[in-house]
């Protein structure tokens, strides 16, 4: 991949899409191994929208608690950080899916479902594989694609010629992209993920998710959303832009250790945990908030 | 011949085109009237635009099922997707699952609409 040409592209670019400011804060906040529920809470309660969402999901049977939770600060005590971060930027980056442009909502929405499966099915994976840290496979399959999202706003005229090659020659979409902008949605989005500052491995991860072997350090992670992301694409959950299933690359396949026996228990729970959280996410982000739900 | 969003349709109008999912498989074919279970199907399946007959184009070749697909046809459509696979026994697992599931979804989906 030349630098050069990816520079040009992002200098495109004029305005890369930035994190809500309250995020980044809750970002910075949860980094900080000093911080405490109630700072993050102060964070939170300023934003009535962020609120709302996050009483909604403790109080939704996808957590399902007996009581009713009504003070973000028994929420945070509850679910802990690492899910409030989870639940945060799952709810921001469903903002920058929804957009108000008319063009290409059929393929944002269908791409945000497809990110949404991703992340479920990398959890589901890294839970059968007693992966430590399931949440951050949660954040790296929600936002392994989010290069397509800068080049359906950002580079509309692109992305238009992209679709058309993918259409034509029904070939996979990191190909066209290849030879439409010289780059793909991988090297894009690492440069997003980077700007938002997001901590390792998400950048790399969203890098690699389709050479896995690349990613050093990071094989399992990136090996996970290679394997989520084929999953998705089986299980006809939305639409990453093109229609076909790559197989799995055996370097993926050996890191992560699974055995073919493994797949039939893993497609399944993932199917069953993505129609659960979907029903919820969509009814979560409608615009029918109540500010003291 | 007019183009309708889904949520304008109503029973008993006559598709005038196939209509086809994001993948390319055939959900309902051309002729099929709407009823009440496959404009529900359409609407799990993310179809936001139908296109229907007009009254002046009479509906001449109506098909009396309602034109849906069925396991072996999904099955078909899946298999393209992979393409072939040699002995490749981790994504034949994976195609034989997904297809499973797949087939299951789409006939819980009618029995919902059944219901």
């Amino acid at each position: 991949m030349q630098v050069k040409r990816l520079n040009a592209i992002i200098g495109r670019v004029e305005d890369l899409p930035t994190l809500p400011r309250t995020v980044f804060r809750i970002t910075e906040i949860i980094n900080n191994p000093k911080s405490s529920a109630r700072d993050l809470a102060g964070v939170i309660n300023d934003d009535q929208v962020l609120t709302a969402r996050l009483l909604r999901l403790v109080n939704s049977s996808f957590y399902g608690f007996p009581q009713r939770i009504a003070t973000v600060n028994f929420a945070i005590v509850l679910l802990g950080f690492d899910a409030i971060r989870n639940l945060l930027l799952t709810t921001s980056v469903f903002d920058l899916f929804a957009g108000s442009d008319r063009d290409l909502h059929i393929e944002r929405e269908k791409l945000w479902d497809h990110s949404l499966g991703c992340a479920v099915a990398a959890k589901v994976i890294g839970k059968y594989l007693r992966h430590e840290k399931i949440e951050e496979l949660f954040v790296c399959g929600l936002l392994h694609d989010i290069g397509k999202i800068v080049e359906m706003v950002y580079l509309k005229k692109d992305y238009t010629q992209i679709r058309a090659l993918v259409h034509d020659r029904n070939e996979f979409i990191v190909r066209a992209e290849e030879d439409i902008l010289g780059c793909t949605h991988a090297h894009i989005g690492h440069l997003l993920a980077e700007r938002w500052n997001l901590p390792a491995p998400v950048p790399q991860v969203v890098l690699h998710h389709h050479t896995p072997e690349a990613a050093g350090e990071f094989i399992r992670q990136a090996a996970t959303i290679h394997l989520a992301d084929i999953f998705c694409r089986a299980l006809d959950i939305g639409s990453g832009g093109d229609r076909r299933i790559p197989a799995i690359k055996t370097s993926a396949w050996s890191a992560l250790g699974l055995q073919v026996g493994d797949l039939d228990t893993l497609l399944r729970q993932i199917e069953g945990e993505y129609q659960d959280i979907s029903s919820f996410i969509q009814a979560s982000t409608g615009p029918s908030l109540e500010p003291n739900a | 011949m007019r183009r309708l969003s889904l949520v304008e349709a109503q029973p008993d109008m006559i598709l005038a085109s196939d209509i086809v999912n994001d993948q390319q498989m055939l959900l309902l074919k051309k002729g099929a009237a709407l009823n009440d279970k496959n404009i529900k199907m359409l609407k799990s399946w993310g179809v936001a635009v139908v296109e229907i007959e007009s009254e002046s184009d009479s509906a001449s070749d109506t098909v009396p099922s309602d034109g849906g697909m069925d396991g072996d046809d999904i099955a078909k459509r899946i298999e393209e997707r992979f393409g072939p696979l040699g002995d490749d026994e981790v994504m034949r697992e994976i195609r034989r699952v997904a297809t499973d599931i797949i087939v299951n979804r789409f006939h819980q989906q009618d029995a919902v609409n059944a219901g």
